[in-house]
């Protein structure tokens, strides 16, 4: 296969990923809207928790080794239930959501111009250093909203919930590998950028 | 850009089209309207050498310093 029909195929993979994300984004604002005015009941809701297992409760040991009290702790999980009242839970939810898909569409739209540059044989131009330093900022976004998201959800479950011999706890759970990958674009960006320049040089070289 | 290429003048001196240029030289008319509108970021030694061959003329007179507004 050549470059060119790779890069046509992945501008139309991108397009159709972008239309599917916008339409998602598009019922998470609805439903959003809707929650905040109706109160949906039915169906079940997962919210990501953190939580520590009471060593009295459920003591731990490894008698092969000689341990006798090991402790689990910040164990992460899925809490799965049925909301009583849907507004109050299901809105901030939606919006935590439609925030994520804002971000994904906002990338998946950068790609999708950066593919099509690439497809039309005109990749070194400066407008792609930017989109691809916007890429990296979303990125970084994306992850610090994901753990504001996720410490939020351990707040809520850490102040209602309680279960004999747990005890849910509240952390960030920063994935700090995908803020590094965020400054590897940025890098990135900024050598293209040099790149893009040099490029305008060579051209304008008589 | 402090430095014009006087590309326009010299060929009007010497009655000669951009196209007879680029032809002589082997330049793009692309290239070489480039050039003669001020757009080019260097000139190579080889084009400004085949340029001088062909107008018959020094470098110096092909381009001009001029001092730029601050």
């Amino acid at each position: 296969m050549r470059k060119a029909s790779i890069s046509s195929v992945l501008v139309i993979l991108l397009n159709v990923a972008w239309y599917i994300v916008a339409l998602s984004l598009v019922l998470a604002i609805g439903l959003a809207a809707l929650s905040a005015f109706h109160d949906i009941r039915g169906g079940e809701i997962d919210i990501p928790v953190s939580f520590s297992v009471d060593a009295h409760a459920l003591p731990v040991r490894a008698p092969s080794l000689g341990i006798m009290g090991a402790q689990i702790e910040h164990v992460r999980g899925q809490l799965k239930f049925s909301p009583p009242t849907g507004a109050s839970l299901v809105a901030p939810l939606l919006v935590g959501l439609a925030i994520m898909l804002a971000l994904v569409l906002f990338v998946l739209g950068q790609m999708g111009a950066v593919f099509r540059t690439l497809r039309d044989g005109r990749p070194f131009v400066p407008a792609n250093a930017t989109r691809i330093r916007w890429i990296g900022f979303a990125v970084i976004a994306g992850e610090l909203v994901r753990a504001g998201g996720i410490y939020s959800t351990n707040s809520f479950a850490m102040t209602h919930f309680s279960a004999n011999g747990l005890r849910f706890d509240a952390r960030p759970d920063l994935n700090l590998l995908t803020i590094v990958h965020g400054l590897i674009i940025l890098a990135i960006a900024e050598v293209f950028r040099t790149g893009t320049r040099l490029d305008e040089d060579q051209s304008l070289t008589i | 850009m402090a430095i014009r290429v006087k590309l326009d003048h010299l060929l009007l001196d010497r009655r000669l089209t951009l196209t007879e240029l680029a032809d002589r030289i082997g330049i793009t008319i692309a290239n070489l309207s480039v050039l003669k509108t001020n757009k080019a970021k260097a000139v190579r030694f080889s084009t400004l050498e085949a340029v001088c061959r062909e107008l018959n003329c020094q470098p110096g007179d092909l381009l001009e310093w001029t001092r730029e507004e601050p």
